[in-house]
């Protein structure tokens, strides 16, 4: 009876005791794919700037790569 | 530097000094009936035992006579002074003084030990 | 009569976060991991309202007068009132265990969550130790004297409360004296802390400043409230005995009183950091101490408890934490080093001299309490009595009267002339007293020294607070808002004045009712009287009746328009023997103190004492609190004092 109550208290305890664990968990969940294809567009439109920006491509390669990907 | 641990030697063996005198002059040593009765001091010394069941108060506020064993022996022991609530039969009593005439302790002080502020009941009675 | 499980359960799920957050703390700690740190002190906070929730179960148990638990039974009755049933909470051995985690836990928890800036590492090995302590004493209420142990058979009534402890005091001298007890672990897992995290700038002193004076505040009235309880029921006159019950209490005490002067050097000057640690694990040393000699039941006292099994575990946990304690200060000694101090005739100075004035008591007081158990081990054991303390005191107070005198007017870092000529003051109040009582005829030397010197302190305590008083005059708006403004701005200055004059009071109290008590006994018959101390005082007849029970005779006496009844109260689980109800009278003067001894038919005895300036022990105590609550409210700390060269100076954090 005493453990079994102990273990109950134990269990009502756990999640405010964890709390901090399980919010960092949720907003970042680590190495979880990106599965909007969306946002998973909007990131690869992102590297073609960049990639213009520094000079790895050519403004013709950078046009025709956001026209394939639009 | 130095001059702080020199001022710091001065006072600390200042302190010591006096809490040396101190304890000389005033501490008693705490012995047993058997070692009382053995040898008796000529100094104040103090003493336990469990009060016996002999109490005779002399007058109203006078001197009380009683007895307090311990180890198998038993002393004789007269206090004038104001008793302590918890103090009967039964009671575990610490006295200072000194034997007197006709073996019975001359006690200046008396204290009962508190029955167990955490029980009701005295501590029960030890034999040693 | 499921309370019993439910408590005891609830101890154990206490006792699991305990471990939870212990492990996980520390790991945190050593990983600076701010993930992990929260968790370990959300465990901690979890273990405290576990144990909230056993204490309102115990209560629960005792106002319900659940007998079938062993504790209940032990301590109440039904016959009992309410409050003392409730008091039972903390009257027994068990329960004042769970009192002290209590205290522990929740001051714990608010302090750790307060102390998030301090960095993780150093709060979560905080959270760490203050866990462990923690852990100790729920390991003992839940396997080795658990309150909700449970009996046999169920009695029908429980076995009471002794009449001794029948009385006011027995509901606030406890609490107050065991919070205060308890507060010491706080800043001692901070300063651990501190040590394990190889942090030697000193942030968090000034974080559990706070919380030491807590503990101190707290421990001083229980000091006080135990003191006023002895004076009042138990009839001898006095109100300390240097029993080792009440000097173990008194130490810890004393060592915070220096830590709350050096702590100040610190946090202004940076120096002093090793020492002021020192006094801290010190502080907490001597509370763990207290409490084995107080349950162990190794040293004879009037307050000993029965010799309980708790007593080796109490031994073990004490050398636990002095091992632990003097490894971590040893291993971090080094980069503890900080400036010395500029000159000794300084405000620096005048703290370190009351440290060692301070410390050398506390020794005093250690020595001759567990010199019975030092010299047991080598022969028949040897004891001192009052008459020690007071030999070894006297010359030590007098020295810190003096400091008192003269240490709040020099400067910091270096007093100069403006100090000597501030001296004038309180050294001409000292020869006018010294003229006056030579003129009055006064010879003992004891009068002769501590009445100028307490003089000599009150003015300059009362030139502290009149400097300021001159500060508002000049302040220009309303008198009282620049008071108000000055008082906030200068709070310490202002808190420690009134302290120092709520010391020289009880000082002054102490001294007079001492020295200058008068006491006599006399037997009397109906219509006859007496006088003591110019009190003439005449005994008309003794009445008899039953209250409740216990029955109670009462001798009544007059002084002049004035009745007085000082009594005797016979319990039946007493025997022959009747407690005493001392009647008191007092006045700012002196308290009249009659006690009736013994009685024959309608033939008294009575022992009178005339004990001087009493009223001021207790009032001094108070205006000493008030003063260190008033100085140390509110966010500012002091500005450190500002340096004239361009010295390493050690980040210095504002409370």
């Amino acid at each position: 009876m005493t453990s079994t109550l102990a273990t109950l208290c134990l269990l009502l305890a756990t999640p405010f005791v964890f709390w901090p664990l399980l919010r960092h968990w949720s907003v970042a969940p680590p190495g979880e794919p990106e599965t909007d294809l969306a946002s998973l567009r909007q990131a690869e439109m992102e590297e073609v700037e960049v990639d213009l920006a520094s000079g790895r491509i050519s403004s013709e390669e950078a046009a025709r790569l956001r026209h394939e990907l639009a | 530097m130095w001059r702080w641990l020199v001022i710091a030697a001065i006072l600390v063996s200042c302190t010591g000094y006096l809490i040396y005198s101190a304890t000389g002059s005033s501490a008693e040593y705490y012995e047993t009936i058997a070692q009382l009765q053995a040898h008796p001091p000529n100094r104040e010394v103090r003493v336990l035992g469990v009060v016996q069941n002999d109490i005779h108060t002399a007058a109203a506020g006078g001197q009380v006579l009683f007895s307090a064993s311990q180890g198998g022996r038993a002393l004789k022991i007269a206090y004038s002074g104001q008793l302590p609530e918890i103090f009967k039969p039964g009671a575990q009593v610490v006295v200072d003084g000194r034997p007197g005439p006709g073996g019975v302790f001359q006690a200046q002080s008396l204290q009962t030990k508190c029955p167990s502020k955490f029980s009701s009941a005295p501590p029960p009675t030890s034999g040693s | 009569m499921f309370q019993a499980e439910l408590g005891a359960g609830i101890l154990l799920a206490a006792l699991v976060l305990c471990v939870v957050s212990i492990l996980i703390s520390f790991s945190a700690g050593h990983r600076e991991d701010a993930l992990l740190a929260p968790i370990g002190r959300r465990a901690f906070c979890a273990m405290a309202v576990m144990i909230v929730a056993a204490a309102l179960v115990l209560e629960w148990a005792l106002v319900g007068h659940d007998f079938e638990i062993a504790y209940v039974t032990e301590h109440t009755d039904r016959s009992l009132p309410l409050a003392l049933t409730m008091a039972a909470l903390y009257g027994g051995q068990e329960g004042s265990l769970l009192y002290w985690v209590l205290g522990v836990a929740v001051i714990g928890s608010v302090s750790l969550a307060a102390a998030a800036r301090l960095g993780v590492k150093l709060t979560a090995y905080a959270t760490g130790f203050l866990a462990l302590v923690c852990l100790f004493y729920l390991i003992m209420l839940v396997f080795v004297a658990s309150p909700f142990s449970l009996l046999a058979t169920v009695p029908p009534d429980g076995l009471g409360l002794n009449p001794v402890l029948r009385d006011g005091g027995m509901l606030i001298h406890p609490p107050f004296m065991l919070a205060g007890f308890s507060f010491f672990a706080i800043p001692f897992s901070f300063a651990m802390a501190a040590l394990l995290a190889g942090r030697n700038d000193v942030a968090w002193i000034a974080h559990t400043r706070r919380v030491a004076l807590l503990g101190w505040g707290l421990q001083g009235v229980g000091l006080t409230l135990g003191m006023w309880w002895a004076y009042h029921v138990l009839g001898w006159g006095g109100y300390w005995g240097w029993d080792p019950v009440e000097n173990v209490a008194l130490m810890p005490w004393l060592v915070t009183t220096a830590y709350i002067h050096s702590a100040q050097i610190q946090e202004r000057r940076g120096q002093l950091r090793a020492w002021t640690i020192f006094l801290v694990i010190v502080a907490f040393l001597l509370s763990i101490f207290g409490t084995y000699i107080v349950r162990s039941g190794i040293v004879t006292s009037v307050h000993s408890f029965a010799v309980s099994p708790l007593g080796p575990w109490f031994y073990g946990f004490l050398i636990v934490c002095v091992v632990t304690s003097a490894v971590l200060l040893a291993w971090r000694a080094r980069s503890l080093g900080s400036p010395p101090l500029e000159s000794a005739v300084s405000r620096e100075g005048a703290f370190v001299a009351q440290n060692v004035i301070v410390m050398g008591i506390t020794a005093a007081i250690f020595w001759g309490t567990v010199l019975p158990l030092v010299s047991g081990m080598f022969g028949t054991p040897l004891v001192v009595g009052p008459s020690y303390y007071e030999r070894v005191g006297a010359p030590l107070f007098v020295l810190l009267l003096a400091l008192l005198a003269v240490g709040p007017l020099l400067p910091w870092r270096r007093a100069g002339r403006v100090w000597l000529r501030a001296l004038r003051w309180p050294l001409l109040a000292a020869a006018l007293s010294l003229a006056l009582l030579v003129l009055f005829g006064a010879r003992s030397p004891g009068a002769l020294v501590v009445l100028p010197l307490l003089a000599a302190a009150l003015t300059t305590s009362a030139l502290e607070l009149a400097r300021g008083g001159r500060a508002v005059q000049r302040a220009p708006g309303p008198w009282a808002g620049a008071a108000v403004r000055a008082a906030r701005r200068n709070r310490r200055r202002y808190g420690a004045s009134l302290a120092h004059i709520g010391i020289v009071v009880a000082i002054a109290g102490i001294a007079a009712s001492h020295f200058w008590q008068t006491q006599t006994q006399v037997t009397l018959r109906p219509g006859q009287g007496f006088t003591v101390a110019g009190y003439h005082l005449a005994y008309q007849g003794l009445s008899s009746q039953v209250v409740g029970d216990h029955s109670v005779k009462t001798a009544h006496l007059t002084l002049g328009d004035e009745q007085l009844g000082p009594a005797l109260a016979s319990y039946p689980g007493l025997g022959a023997q009747a407690l005493p109800r001392v009647a008191i009278r007092s006045t700012p003067i002196a308290d009249l103190y009659l006690v009736l001894v013994s009685s024959r038919g309608q033939s008294v005895t009575i022992t009178a004492f005339v004990n001087p300036l009493v009223t001021w022990i207790w009032a001094g105590v108070g205006l000493m609190i008030l003063g260190v609550i008033f100085g140390n409210l509110g966010g500012a700390g002091p500005e450190p004092v500002a340096e004239p060269r361009a010295l390493r100076r050690p980040a210095v954090a504002r409370s």
